[in-house]
């Protein structure tokens, strides 16, 4: 028996592949310069994440991710926009979308 | 026995040891627990068996700052069982924290300890007919949710919850102990000494009166109710009982509620959150167990926080304000719900009359943002005690001849801190995880930030007759006595310090048992 789509789990779907696919662009367009220690999978799981988690304003989080636009909040965490991130997770995307 | 006043045909005089104010949680624990102790009691309530508008329309009086969410008359029940008439039946004890001194909480700190309650809550939890190692010990229950990095919490819900139901046959059948109904408190009359009181009149509706005289005296009347019996105590020449320090009234608190952040799933399936209430229910083989989960103590002592604990809900998607101004338009137009409008509303209104327009025409306006469904991360909070926020009195009389009161109540920096920290804690757990993260709701980002638009008070008045080891700075002592009175004593929420997270009632139950056995032990000397 097939299961129902939720729509909104649909969104965060596409928005999340969305996001990853984004990431991984970004990840292979620096092959000269490979990210030290960085799998694809990381990057994947990390966009995949982001475009889950905040749906269609993924791409507006990288953004703030970019420009550091962000609160420190402790706990090893920072909020970026209205959502919560590690800084483990905010540092790796930074380096993919910055380096 | 219980007697109705109204139906009295001529003046009349009672007597007995203990008289109570109050057929309430407090009251009826108190008379419950003297009645064993073989001590007369007679129960005073100021309404009969059923709502009336006539008696409750007494609670009616002002307000200012922020609005308790039902207004003053509609938050609390005035008839024969109290506010248990409406109580949701949840059990749950206060934390050893509660009761210390805690350097970043101005005024807290209670002058009595947990160890001196607890066997008080074991009693409060046969009284009430749950298991107390629920209350006491929730991970021990089978299938309990353990959240890591916070401290698992519950609340008990106990079937006993209308005491007119459920204690009216104690009353019928023992021989030491009366209720009477439509007995509305009138005055005190003290002996000439003015520290004690003599006897106290009470009148019904059609106006008959009547004088009781007791030994003890036990006002418990609620967090509202109490300080006003007290304010309204004043003579030409004679302060209130327990306001020679000006404590009497101050310090009211009430739980800060409300939805705070958004659950997201990593991977889009929110709805498989563990730890959502309406699938962590559990049930102990006796009682309804709902796990609520605590910021621990060592991050509230790092960081400077209120008690504070948090659980999750399936609920409507997040409010706007124009939703929330449409609900309360919409209530005023049905006569739903006590609102009342001020002028900072009505600019509110104004500036979004479209939106708001469309809340009151859409389906989904009762409460509701855009009709979705969302894992909300709620937070139920300790207030910090602050004087300013306080019952007085005002010169409006209510039919009875009792100045109604004016009730002006506010938060702090503190609290909003506490949410903020809370929820950054909690998302940094969830990061941790990799499997949820926490998306923050609008009115917290504001600068300076918000506690959100549907802030609801629990409708758990406290603090305004609070416990305190000398009168400069409360009104009762560690035996609920009034400071400076030789036989008036108050029980009920309004002895709280501080409130801690968790609702009052089993608290109040605790006390009220502490009550009659301090005061059986003196009548018994």
């Amino acid at each position: 028996m097939s299961k129902k789509i939720n729509r909104r789990e649909f969104v965060r779907f596409i928005s999340g592949v969305s996001i990853a696919s984004y990431l991984i662009y970004h990840y292979a367009s620096q092959k000269d310069k490979p990210l030290k220690g960085v799998s694809v999978k990381e990057v994947y799981q990390l966009g995949f994440s982001i475009g889950c988690a905040y749906t269609m304003s993924g791409f507006e989080i990288l953004q703030n991710i970019r420009k550091k636009t962000y609160k420190d909040v402790g706990f090893d965490t920072l909020l970026v926009g209205r959502f919560y991130i590690s800084k483990k997770d905010f540092i790796l995307a930074r380096r993919v979308l910055v380096s | 026995m219980i007697l109705e006043v109204s139906d009295w045909s001529s003046k009349s005089v009672h007597k007995s040891d203990v008289l109570v104010i109050g057929s309430g949680a407090a009251g009826t624990s108190i008379a419950l627990g003297l009645q064993k102790l073989g001590v007369s009691i007679i129960v005073t309530e100021g309404g009969g068996r059923l709502y009336t508008e006539k008696s409750q329309e007494c609670y009616e009086g002002e307000s200012s700052g922020i609005e308790l969410p039902y207004g003053l008359k509609g938050s609390r029940l005035r008839f024969y069982g109290g506010s248990t008439n409406c109580w949701g039946g949840m059990c749950g004890e206060l934390n050893e924290d509660d009761f210390k001194k805690r350097d970043w909480i101005p005024d807290s700190g209670w002058p009595i300890n947990k160890g001196d309650l607890l066997p008080y809550y074991k009693k409060a939890a046969e009284f009430l007919g749950i298991n107390y190692s629920s209350v006491k010990n929730p991970e021990e229950v089978d299938k309990f949710k353990r959240f890591n990095g916070l401290e698992s919490q519950s609340l008990v819900h106990t079937k006993k919850q209308n005491f007119q139901n459920v204690f009216q046959s104690k009353f019928k059948n023992e021989k030491n102990m009366d209720l009477f109904l439509n007995a509305n408190f009138l005055n005190f009359s003290r002996v000439s000494s003015a520290d004690k009181v003599d006897y106290i009149e009470i009148g019904s509706f059609n106006g008959k009166k009547s004088k009781i005289h007791a030994k003890f005296f036990v006002l418990a009347c609620g967090g509202i109710e109490n300080p006003r019996i007290l304010l309204n105590s004043a003579e030409v020449g004679r302060s209130a009982f327990g306001s020679v320090h000006d404590n009497l009234g101050r310090y009211f608190c009430d739980h800060p509620i409300a939805p705070c952040a958004t659950v997201i799933d990593l991977k889009g399936k929110s709805k498989n959150f563990p730890y959502n209430e309406s699938k962590n229910y559990i049930n102990d083989g006796k009682s309804l167990v709902i796990p609520y989960y605590r910021i621990p103590s060592s991050v509230q002592h790092k960081y400077g926080l209120l008690n504070s604990t948090l659980k999750f809900q399936e609920q409507e998607d997040e409010i706007s304000s124009s939703a929330f101004y449409a609900w309360r338009l919409k209530n005023l137009i049905t006569g739903k719900g006590d609102h009342k409008f001020h002028v900072k509303n009505l600019v509110d209104i104004a500036s979004d009359p479209y939106g708001i327009l469309k809340g009151i025409i859409s389906k989904n306006s009762s409460n509701s943002g855009e009709g979705g469904k969302r894992i909300a991360m709620r937070f139920q909070i300790e207030q910090a005690p602050l004087r300013s926020n306080k019952v007085s009195l005002v010169s409006d009389k209510d039919s009875l001849g009792l100045n109604r009161v004016k009730l002006h109540w506010g938060f702090s920096e503190l609290e909003i801190k506490t949410v903020e920290t809370s929820v950054s804690y909690v998302a940094s757990l969830m990061n941790y995880r990799k499997k949820s993260t926490l998306m923050l709701d609008k009115h917290l980002l504001e600068r300076p930030s918000k506690l959100p638009i549907d802030l609801r008070g629990g409708q758990h008045h406290s603090g305004t007759t609070r416990m305190s080891i000398d009168q400069k700075t409360g009104v009762v002592d560690k035996d609920l006595k009034v400071h400076g009175t030789q036989n008036l004593f108050v029980c009920g929420s309004s002895v709280f310090p501080t409130n801690g997270w968790v609702n009052p009632t089993f608290t109040i139950i605790a006390l009220g048992l502490r009550l009659s056995e301090h005061l059986a032990r003196v009548i018994q000397k």
